[in-house]
């Protein structure tokens, strides 16, 4: 038998209002990323030539701390965008999105680790005098060193985003409320990533990954910005999931 | 279960929390005043004797750090057990950036590991030399402050998140709230620009980045303590088949 009672929630923003935010902080991700990695690390830093690195560094010292700052920027984004993503796919699989949400979560975490390494250089490189017993060629290595260890903790950390990329894929696919092919698209792109659990092979495919990457992320963006999710689908897959009370 | 009202399990989560806030802010005080800014003064050669010659009370200071991000876990945990009613979505934002935070400090207390080792064990010494060595350990020891700027990014972001979530739901006061809110959005603003124009600190001091996020906390452990979770008066009723 059922009964209708009266009983108080808190208004939750619609499915469709919450993929849209997933979009903006999605798009936000990619930017900032395009930007810190291209832009200021792919500019200033000089494979093997500590020299010239050190010399860039000091010399564009603004723009180095610009692209620190953007690259935080691209973790609190990738961790907000991991976190709400999680509840938007949770109808379509509560265990695996939420496998998916702490993978993400981990790479993220990876990620803002890694780029400490990628400010300390500066101070390195800075004359601080507890460091005056190094010799100038000293410290440009270990600055060089630090931004390696910068890099390759980002490649860690693709390897967990591509497990992410690859669960949350397959919940798009199994979902009914997102196109199937931006699933195939994902799943894809989180292939090309799991390279990096070889690094040289990683580094390697990089540039072949990170366009189909890129172009797969552009169409969920879009997506997600422009139509959210089919909101009667959605909250038909969360009723029957017990996930959605109407 | 009604989701409006505060349920047992809201309330329980408030009384750990308020007592989490306190330990782990009573435990940052001492490990920071009473420990690290004992031992790591001066140059790398008198830092070096100082940890040394208080290897304990410098081991008691990490494992305050540990105490301290086990803390921050049960907060986090307990945070998102009472603001999940108002907002599942943000509540988990919000625990997931905390976590960051807390895996920042972690990293930050495994440096004071690193700086240790460098000291204690003599075939650092013996193959770098004494000089070197102690500047090692004053690099490790310094880039706790990088550690702890990046990871406060995201504290104070979950902490405007929580703040968001105390409004809206009006388990406590609303100045409380409003207070909360302002505070942690100032130290996220003060921290970026910091990053950008690491001058800034002139302009503002440190202390002022996280100092009024800091009596936010205070305030909201007492309250969580002493009254406890108001039931809110935000929510809407709603009809439902069960």
């Amino acid at each position: 038998m059922s009964t209708a009672v009266t009983m108080e929630r808190f208004a939750e923003p619609s499915p469709r209002l919450k993929a849209r935010i997933i979009g903006v902080f999605y798009l936000l991700t990619i930017l900032t990323g395009i930007f810190a990695q291209g832009f200021v690390s792919g500019r200033l830093v000089v494979d093997g030539d500590a020299a010239a690195t050190a010399t860039n560094i000091l010399t564009h010292r603004g723009l180095f701390q610009w692209g620190f700052a953007v690259y935080l920027i691209e973790m609190a984004c990738n961790v907000a965008m991991t976190a709400l993503f999680y509840d938007l796919l949770k109808p379509a699989g509560r265990s695996v999105s939420l496998l998916a949400a702490f993978l993400g979560l981990t790479g993220c975490v990876i990620k803002t680790f890694s780029r400490v390494f990628f400010i300390v250089p500066l101070f390195v490189l800075g004359g601080a005098p507890y460091l005056s017993v190094f010799s100038v060629e000293q410290l440009r290595a270990l600055a060089l060193l630090f931004l390696k260890v910068n890099d390759r903790g980002a490649g860690v950390a693709l390897v967990f985003f591509g497990f992410y990329a690859l669960l949350t894929g397959y919940l798009i696919i199994r979902s009914t409320f997102l196109p199937r092919i931006l699933g195939v698209l994902s799943v894809v792109g989180g292939l090309g990533w799991l390279s990096f659990l070889y690094l040289p092979l990683g580094h390697r495919a990089f540039p072949y990954v990170a366009v189909f990457v890129l172009l797969g992320a552009a169409a969920l963006i879009v997506w997600l910005l422009v139509f959210g999710v089919n909101e009667q689908r959605w909250k038909e897959q969360a009723s029957a999931v017990g996930e959605w009370r109407s | 279960m009604s989701i409006g009202t505060v349920d047992e399990s809201q309330r329980k989560a408030a009384k750990v929390a308020g007592f989490a806030y306190l330990i782990t802010f009573a435990t940052v005080v001492y490990v920071n005043f009473g420990i690290h800014d004992r031992l790591i003064v001066g140059t790398n050669a008198e830092t070096a004797r100082n940890i040394l010659a208080h290897e304990r009370l410098f081991r008691i200071g990490i494992v305050g750090d540990l105490i301290y991000c086990a803390g921050v876990i049960v907060l986090l945990t307990t945070l998102y057990v009472i603001l999940k009613p108002v907002s599942r979505g943000l509540a988990l934002l919000a625990a997931f950036w905390r976590l960051v935070w807390v895996l920042m400090w972690l990293a930050m207390t495994l440096n004071l590991f690193d700086a240790l080792r460098f000291l204690n064990h003599a075939e650092f010494s013996q193959a770098l030399g004494a000089e070197r060595v102690q500047a090692l350990a004053s690099l490790y020891l310094g880039t706790r402050f990088e550690y702890y700027y990046v990871g406060l990014l995201f504290g104070a972001l979950a902490s405007t998140v929580c703040g968001y979530l105390w409004l809206k739901s009006h388990y406590i006061p609303r100045s409380l709230a409003v207070f909360g809110v302002i505070s942690s959005a100032f130290c996220v603003v003060c921290t970026l620009v910091f990053y950008i124009f690491p001058n800034f600190d002139k302009i503002v001091n440190l202390w002022w980045f996280d100092t009024p996020m800091g009596l936010f906390d205070i305030a909201l452990s007492f309250w969580l303590l002493i009254k406890g979770l108001r039931p809110s008066e935000a929510a809407v009723p709603t009809t439902q088949a069960i």
